[in-house]
């Protein structure tokens, strides 16, 4: 069994006095404090960035890392695009699979707002095939393009995915740590500035510092002493190619689809038994493609039900996504995202989630998408 | 400056592509571009299929700028991509225009 023991996460937003390896530092430190475990108590460290090298000139995080915990233990480095913390997760699980008895953090973090949104569109890109950064697109213009598409297949409008912004704000205003904790209007999201049309910057998830990390572990002694713990059980990664324009659907993402379904064989549950989930809504098209994709709403449903708020907070029986805000609201400093959404869960899952907390729930499930499908790893957690 | 070989290399397959007629999958107007593109922006970029079965992704130059719409018709044609300094070797790509 492979558990998760604790997790942390930095305040989400402009955090202008702070640098990328001050939010690690923080993020881990207070996640050993929190969980009351000794730093020498952690047998590996698995870090999830993916930008610093290009914005910051700042490579071998991992080597930075043993400096401010001064320690030699093995730690890795991920990087998938906006998926580097899903991978993170994915490779820790393994790391522990094959390392019996051991103890592992994961901790994921980015630093973006230092940098001029051409910066860090410029930087964004570098996860884009050389055709779509040759053709001037960028992620808002590559989402924008499948949303074009969903929208003209299943003849909806602009409305239909644009709730998925007004739940996801809604449910950012309930997160301390979110970068925006303010409700927005659809008429708001619908009338905001276009940054790829039909997208508005309400539809667009936010460029955010931040950092976020959970201990793992595969000790049994560790698992039956800890508080408030869940399992992990699955974490599944699938792939696609870098540029969407090769694949053979263009109103569904196959790597999340692959993802989901092994994550839901390994688990050994059913689509109904999750009552709370974390979905990759870094552009609001992104969140209905996640639900179809992922099995929980049929395709071409998506519109419909994201329009009647079926996945808001306070609606019995339905599933509830992204109690954190979503990427949307919470922020989304890339390499944290992954690790937050798993974060979210535990905090559900152990009843930490406080005027978010989502009643009667066993399960609920993460998942990170990076580049426009290019990766997408799914992970189910279970009390 | 993307580097003049890393052109050399993606431009050598661009005179296959040319003069190619196909049809609008999809659409969109970019408003908030990286640095290469920031003086063209507000921008038209199209993913089309070609009537020889590729898909293929580019800027719109032709004159139906606001009236762009999934299954309209388009060929491609050569034109400079991204906006490079005065001294470095202009980007030559595709990009499409109306059918005629």
């Amino acid at each position: 069994m492979i558990s998760i023991l604790g997790y942390y996460s930095t305040q989400f937003g402009e955090l202008w006095e702070r640098s990328l390896f001050d939010l690690v530092k923080e993020s881990i430190d207070s996640l050993l404090k929190e969980s009351k475990i000794e730093k020498k108590e952690i047998d590996a460290i698995f870090f999830s960035n993916m930008m610093s090298g290009i914005l910051e000139n700042n490579l071998h995080g991992s080597s930075k890392i043993a400096q401010l915990l001064n320690t030699h233990i093995p730690i890795f480095r991920s990087e998938a695009a906006c998926a580097s913390g899903g991978m993170a997760v994915y490779l820790a699980v393994q790391y522990l699979k094959a390392n019996p008895g051991k103890t592992v953090i994961v901790v994921g973090a980015e630093k973006m707002t230092d940098f001029s949104p051409e910066e860090a569109v410029e930087g964004l890109m570098a996860a884009a095939s050389g055709e779509e950064q040759e053709a001037g697109l960028t992620f808002p213009g590559l989402y924008a393009l499948l949303a074009q598409i969903y929208l003209n297949s299943y003849h909806y409008k602009h409305e239909n995915i644009g709730a998925i912004s007004v739940k996801n704000h809604f449910h950012g205003f309930l997160n301390e740590k979110a970068h925006f904790k303010r409700k927005v209007t659809l008429k708001q999201v619908l009338s905001s500035p276009k940054i790829a049309s039909p997208l508005g910057v309400l539809d667009c998830s936010p460029i955010s510092d931040g950092a976020s990390a959970i201990i793992i572990t595969s000790n049994t002694k560790k698992i039956k002493q800890a508080k408030r713990t869940c399992s992990i059980l699955s974490s599944e990664i699938a792939s696609d190619s870098i540029s969407f324009m090769e694949r053979e659907r263009l109103d569904s993402l196959t790597s999340t689809v692959v993802a989901g379904n092994k994550a839901f064989k390994e688990a050994g549950i059913k689509r109904s038994d999750i009552r709370v989930a974390e979905l990759h809504d870094c552009f609001s098209i992104a969140e209905i493609l996640g639900m179809e994709d992922l099995g929980f709403w049929k395709k071409g449903e998506g519109g419909k039900r994201a329009l009647a708020y079926e996945t808001m907070l306070g609606n019995s029986g339905s599933i509830i996504v992204n109690t954190s805000g979503g990427l949307k609201a919470a922020g989304h400093p890339i390499g944290a995202t992954g690790i937050k959404q798993v974060g979210e869960i535990f905090l559900q899952l152990t009843h930490q989630a406080d005027k978010r907390q989502v009643h009667d729930v066993y399960y609920g499930l993460a998942h990170n998408v990076g580049g426009s499908g290019g990766t997408a790893v799914v992970t189910i957690l279970g009390i | 400056m993307i580097s003049p070989v890393k052109i050399w290399r993606r431009q050598k397959n661009i005179r296959n592509m040319l003069g190619k007629k196909g049809v609008v999958l999809s659409w969109t107007i970019i408003y908030t571009p990286s640095n290469d593109f920031k003086k063209s922006a507000p921008y038209p970029v199209l993913l089309a299929q070609l009537d020889s079965g590729e898909k293929v992704v580019g800027q719109y130059v032709g004159t139906l700028y606001n009236d762009l719409k999934i299954g309209m018709r388009i060929r491609t044609i050569l034109r400079k991509t991204r906006i490079t300094h005065n001294e470095d070797i202009i980007s030559y790509g595709i990009k499409f225009t109306n059918e005629i």
